[in-house]
């Protein structure tokens, strides 16, 4: 638990200023990739079920409302919220919380985007809602020594991935046996949950879930390595061959190296996140490859990660308005269709630094061969 | 039982014709259809979200989001069924290998794209059926019912389910070939040593073993009973301690059909030994007996609690008697004495038993297929040669 009292100070702070009577901070139980955890954030705890909230009131009374009833001993363990109720008629027992706290105005909603049209309906012809993810937003721009520990422990988990990786890789075995070996030691390390997407063969077109493919001489091996803790993830985008490959893998994948250092120079508080990927698709359009920066060959040059916010966004690309700052975490990957190579992964997850980036990965980015 | 999603399904992504043929998947659209005609529906949509909850998707046209965002069938009276997710373009060539049927669309905005592709192709008209619509997040729900406006909007969210209650044989094998990795995973249990290893080690080499079997999703929950009740929850840091008595809950996926085992252990010098009893066993089999075609469910449940009391337990909450398991780790019917209609062969069920007496408890779990002569135990474990 990381300062609770301070996360609650401030946000009484903003519900405050925003003239609000309390907050409500929704979850519907899941962990995206793409998108923050607010409940997790705020209450420092995974909830279970498909429908959990905490309520806020603007004077400082806080309840953790969660599915299923018998998920409430663990939440209220790891929360530091001291009020926690196990529910099986979520709608009715919110709204005798909000009762019960004498709240009559207008409260906030954070994670609406989680909540299901059947819950919003039940709530929302009694209690006034406004929508207000950006209270939370607002909180995680600051992030505490727990959070960057949370970080660096999942990066630490991450490369432990990529050795399993290249490690256990080898001609006979399935897609899903390999990815079954990363998700081993990573789960063995610590990550609460891995996200893994991989493809193998001599010319690949794209990431995915593994397939029953048997990995042969040859391969050109491309995976997203990535673990999360407590709601961080934190992610590789590597790419490893089994056996020497042809002259121009190596080729390509310097163009990519290139790619991925320019586009890491830009990064420092302040700067339009648009510059990352204005950098990196500026080199690979120069190497002649313009047409597959964009879809349908690419969507995003990287998105930022995070348990209660993923700013600057969860798609960076040339349009991206949003600045970088301070102590985000970024995933910044030229992760590439070329036509005489197919798909090749490149990429991490850095931290904004004052001056530029701060490195997490402790495994070199390159292309690997692997001897078979 | 509820259980912690996962932030993506890590497992094996094939669809196997062999197993589960186009076919089997026509003929689920045909039955729909011919349901829509009888509910004078003109176009029947169809929302899943979560990695828990998509059964009703998947049982259209076998396509699973593998992250947790939303998936929407749009079938037609006439014309081609359409699954629209919510994710880009870019994995679509992987995505449609494993589409049984139909097309397949990726939707950044899923409500306005899906209701302009609807509009471009002329289906958005009369009356359209919504099944899970509800449980879609609200703005998208309000955004997609708007877009469609001048439709009539009907209730559908029951038609589905009655469909997926009985299971065809091609079915019932999927949930046999899930059990089976299920039954693999006991015997691991009790064949490995894991002295000192948390739960969360042990939980990371279930994961593995799972996978190697080809399980696309694995989760499990730990159970401890004790005088304030049944503690419930996922694998946490803390290490096994000699002598604790512990109730394991797994449930596999396997290309979409789930199956699922509790067993109870004691943890005794690193390995799990397993709590059996020849009154737990014989009470299981006495439940399986019961578990016949045209038994009222209620009649069912009666009589499992009279078996369950006949031996002085009583089902242990959360887990109580159990229910129907498929496509989904928990569908229709629950097992209660409040669940109306009789027990069909071809229903597969999640079916629990407890032997719970003051501290002294053990309970088990099996994946169980209601065949003509009553239920017949999926899980198996594999067998070993005699020494």
């Amino acid at each position: 638990m990381s300062d609770p009292n301070l996360k609650l100070e401030k946000t009484l702070e903003l519900i405050n200023k925003k003239g609000l009577d309390g907050l409500i901070i929704y979850s519907g139980g899941t962990c995206s990739i793409l998108g923050p955890s607010y409940l997790t954030y705020f209450c420092e705890a995974r909830p279970l079920g498909p429908r959990n909230c905490a309520v806020v009131t603007k004077d400082g009374r806080v309840s953790l409302l969660v599915e299923p009833v018998w998920d409430a001993p663990r939440m209220a363990a790891k929360a530091w919220i001291t009020d926690v109720r196990g529910t099986s008629r979520f709608t009715d027992d919110l709204l005798e919380i909000v009762k019960g706290y004498g709240v009559n105005g207008t409260m906030g909603l954070v994670g609406g985007r989680e909540m299901s049209e059947e819950v919003y309906a039940a709530i929302s012809g009694k209690v006034k809602l406004e929508p207000t993810d950006a209270i939370v937003e607002t909180l995680a721009r600051e992030k505490s020594a727990r959070e960057l520990e949370i970080i660096y422990r999942a990066s630490r988990i991450a490369d432990l991935g990529f050795e399993a990786f290249v490690g256990c890789a080898r001609p006979g075995m399935r897609e899903y046996d390999l990815t079954a070996e990363m998700e081993y030691v990573m789960r063995a390390e610590g990550a609460d949950d891995i996200f893994i997407l991989i493809s193998s063969g001599s010319h690949n077109y794209e990431m995915h879930e593994p397939t029953d493919r048997r990995l042969k001489k040859g391969d050109i091996i491309i995976g997203e390595i990535t673990p999360v803790c407590e709601g961080q993830f934190v992610q590789l985008c590597r790419t490893m061959t089994l056996g020497e490959p042809a002259p121009v893998v190596y080729e390509k994948y310097r163009m990519l190296l290139h790619a991925f250092a320019e586009s890491l120079a830009q990064i420092r508080p302040g700067v339009e996140a648009s510059a990352m990927s204005k950098a990196m698709n500026q080199v690979i359009s120069d190497a002649g490859y313009a047409k597959y920066c964009y879809p349908p060959y690419m969507r995003a040059r990287g998105h930022g990660f995070g348990i209660g916010s993923i700013a600057p966004g969860g798609v960076i690309d040339d349009n991206t308005k949003a600045a970088f700052e301070r102590l985000q975490a970024v995933v910044v990957h030229p992760n590439q269709y070329i036509p005489e190579t197919g798909y090749l992964a490149c990429g991490e997850t850095v931290l904004v630094g004052i001056n530029g980036i701060q490195r997490l990965a402790a495994t070199e980015t390159k292309l690997y061969v692997k001897e078979v | 039982m509820e259980t912690m999603q996962p932030a993506l399904k890590n497992g094996r992504n094939v669809w196997d014709s062999v197993n589960m043929p186009k076919e089997e998947f026509e003929a689920r659209i045909e039955r729909v259809r011919t349901a829509m005609a009888g509910r004078g529906l003109d176009l029947l949509l169809v929302y899943t979200t979560g990695l828990t909850d998509c059964g009703d998707t998947a049982y259209l046209t076998n396509f699973v989001i593998r992250l947790t965002r939303g998936t929407l069938v749009a079938i037609p009276r006439k014309g081609e069924v359409v699954t629209f997710f919510e994710g880009s373009s870019r994995g679509l060539p992987s995505l449609k290998q494993t589409l049984t049927v139909g097309d397949l669309v990726a939707a950044g905005d899923l409500p306005k794209e899906s209701a302009a592709y609807l509009k471009e192709t002329k289906v958005n008209v009369g009356t359209v059926g919504l099944a899970g619509l509800k449980r879609m997040p609200f703005q998208q729900y309000r955004t997609l019912t708007s877009a469609l406006e001048g439709c009539t909007f009907k209730d559908a969210d029951d038609m589905l389910a009655d469909f997926r209650i009985c299971k065809s044989v091609r079915e019932s094998d999927q949930v046999r070939r899930a059990a089976r990795i299920v039954g693999k995973l006991t015997m691991f249990l009790k064949e490995t040593t894991f002295e000192g290893a948390s739960q969360r080690a042990i939980e990371a080499a279930l994961y593995r073993q799972a996978r190697f079997e080809g399980a696309e999703d694995f989760r499990m929950l730990l159970a401890k009973p004790g005088r304030e009740g049944c503690s419930v929850g996922p694998a946490d840091y803390v290490p096994m301690a000699d002598g604790e008595k512990v109730i394991f809950y797994l449930g596999v996926e396997f290309e979409r059909y789930w199956a699922e085992a509790i067993r109870t252990f004691t943890f005794k010098a690193g390995s799990f030994v397993e709590e059996t009893s020849p009154g737990i066993i014989s009470g299981f089999q006495q439940l399986c007996a019961a578990m016949k075609p045209g038994v009222a469910i209620s009649a069912f449940c009666k009589k499992a609690s009279a078996v369950m009391a006949g031996k002085g337990h009583q089902a242990l909450a959360p887990f109580g008697l159990g229910g129907g398991i498929g496509l989904g780790l928990s569908e229709k019917p629950l097992l209660t004495e409040e669940t109306p209609g009789e027990l069909k062969e071809g229903m597969t069920f999640a079916l629990r038993m407890t032997a719970e007496s003051g501290d002294n408890y053990a309970m088990v779990g099996n994946t169980v297929l209601v065949g003509k002569d009553g239920g017949i135990i999926l899980n198996v474990e594999p067998a070993r040669p005699a020494e």
